[in-house]
């Protein structure tokens, strides 16, 4: 039974993944160049370690936040592509 | 590591507030009115009024999810981080509400979510629930007391919450809050200097000025309770930064203008209707911004942009995409009304010619008709299945192929192959994809199996004369 319940939402997680890596195809390569520039490994995607550009002009391809690290009893800065950055990386290249 | 309290009456020097920002307003006049009444990141707890003797107290409290990890439920459990914090706003006007050149001041405090030890002889920090419980009663009785006394009145609740949330956050950002929207905020003041200190070691070895760092999310909060974001996403964070305050007061204002130009020139080469028009709308922002800088800068110069020709240009680019989409739209209804008057035709055809002839009577003299018909009607509830499958599968194509409506997981799932412009990656996502459609068919392929064979059956079988 779990399995007729579990089959359904793979069924449509699996289109889901067929359709971005389809527009993983369209990914546009000058953005992708500039993206990658702000990561050091996969990871930083992963973990929300993507920096934003160091400079006074606001870089509204990265939006920031932070995380709080109970372990080492500090704040961290953290990072990812903003929701504008994925419009651009994908529909520039269509 | 504690920064010195700055004058909210001095004169906005680097020193007192090192950090200047705006919030957008269209008019040039922000309502202070509206701070805290928003929904956005989350909906925000807050108390927003004037006394008797026309002066304005403000307490807002709001939960702020901060992780940029792609899936943090997951990455941040396990790593033990949080990005859920509890920020509290507590201000009043400098001024009474009536004179034009009041300003809101007080504080931001951040409060991360920690569980601090307790501290022998001190007051000591507290968790995030008890910070939002302390707020929120404060909150609630300045919002339910209609007539104040003297030791009930938002003044006093305000003073009392304050006095509370220094000594009890670990994290206090001063700021003062002007009508025309401008905003000074000061550096950090660290009540719990450990915290302090190795963040801002730790930011530090990655480039990062987090004094700055910080004063800017204390901005980003104050801009989520003031302004309704209408003119960008509201994630997008970083459209507007702080610039550091310069002794001249005239840099900041043209690094801003910078920003927002820099903004509207990036979106008009996206190219759909909705960026370009909601660009107009930056434009609008970028001329108040001039016009309320223009009124205190005593002579000196702002840069110059040409605001009139770039809307008028943006405006002609809107309508150009429309009428694009206009055809590109009549295009596809076109192909939609073909698709519809052919499936049209051929149920008519089927229903008004075959389905009389297929009755026990003619079963003999059309038997590959009635074969199929039998298998359907045999396997009614597995048809039934696929008929409700099939176009629930295009719908959910078609809708997780516009970028707009990702949102949540599936909008972080996009971000990755956005990296690497790398067909491993993106064949990578279509295997797994692949391996998810195979296990779902896989799980109903034994009930799906006799309506298929019994079709095939009915369509290629020889036909026994």
């Amino acid at each position: 039974m779990l399995h007729y319940i579990a089959a359904i939402p793979a069924f449509f997680l699996g289109l889901l993944l067929i359709v971005i890596g389809l527009s993983g195809f369209r990914v546009d390569r000058t953005e992708a160049g500039k993206n990658r520039a702000r990561i050091d490994s996969w990871t930083d995607i992963l973990m929300g370690r993507v920096r934003p550009k160091d400079d006074w002009m606001p870089d509204s391809r990265v939006q920031c936040g932070m995380v709080y690290n109970r372990k080492e009893h500090r704040l961290e800065v953290s990072g990812r592509l903003s929701v504008e950055s994925l419009k651009r990386g994908i529909r520039r290249a269509g | 590591m504690e920064s010195e309290e700055p004058d909210n009456n001095a004169a906005e020097t680097p020193v007192d507030w090192p950090y200047s920002g705006w919030i957008p307003t269209a008019v040039g006049r922000l309502s202070f009115r509206h701070i805290g009444d928003t929904d956005f990141p989350e909906r925000a707890e807050y108390a927003n009024r004037v006394d008797a003797g026309d002066f304005r107290y403000i307490v807002v409290r709001q939960y702020r999810a901060l992780s940029d990890a792609l899936f943090p439920s997951l990455t941040d459990t396990i790593s033990n981080r949080s990005g859920r914090f509890v920020f509290v706003l507590t201000a009043r006007s400098d001024q009474k509400t009536s004179n034009n050149d009041a300003r809101i001041v007080g504080s931001v405090f951040i409060v991360p979510d920690f569980k601090p030890a307790p501290v022998a002889g001190s007051p000591g920090m507290s968790g995030q629930g008890e910070i939002a419980s302390k707020a929120d009663e404060a909150i609630k009785a300045i919002n339910s007391n209609r007539s104040y006394g003297p030791d009930r009145s938002p003044e006093g609740e305000c003073a009392s919450i304050d006095n509370y949330l220094v000594h009890h956050t670990p994290i206090r950002i001063a700021f003062a809050l002007s009508r025309d929207g401008v905003v000074r905020i000061a550096k950090p003041a660290f009540t719990d200097v450990e915290l302090g200190g190795k963040s801002i070691e730790q930011a530090k070895a990655r480039g990062v000025d987090y004094e700055r760092y910080l004063a800017e999310q204390a901005y980003f909060f104050l801009r989520d309770v003031a302004h309704a974001h209408q003119h960008h996403e509201p994630q997008t964070d970083t459209l507007l930064g702080l610039q550091e305050t310069d002794p001249a007061d005239i840099e900041w204002r043209n690094r801003l203008l910078f920003a927002l130009h820099h903004h509207v020139i990036g979106q008009r080469r996206q190219g759909d209707p909705e960026t370009l028009t909601r660009t107009l709308g930056v434009i609008a922002y970028a001329r108040a911004f001039e016009a309320c800088s223009g009124k205190g800068l005593q002579g000196k110069k702002l840069v110059q942009f040409e605001n009139d020709s770039l809307a008028q240009s943006v405006a002609t680019s809107v309508r150009a995409c429309e009428i694009r989409a206009l055809e590109t739209e009549r295009r596809r209804a076109h192909g939609r009304a073909m698709a519809i008057w052919a499936s049209v035709a051929v149920i008519s055809i089927l229903a008004i010619f075959v389905q009389p002839r297929l009755n026990l009577h003619e079963a003999e003299a059309f038997p590959r008709m009635y074969a199929i018909s039998t298998v359907f009607a045999e396997y009614i509830v597995v048809a039934i299945g696929i008929a409700i499958m099939l176009p629930l599968a295009v719908a959910w194509r078609n809708w997780a192929r516009q970028v707009d409506n990702r949102v949540g997981s599936m909008r972080n799932t996009l971000r990755a192959p956005l990296y690497f412009n790398s067909l491993k990656v993106s064949l990578a996502y279509i295997a797994l994809g692949l391996v998810l459609i195979g296990y779902g068919i896989s799980v109903y392929f034994p009930v799906i199996r006799p309506l298929v064979s019994g079709l095939l059956m009915a369509l290629f079988a020889p036909q026994i004369e």
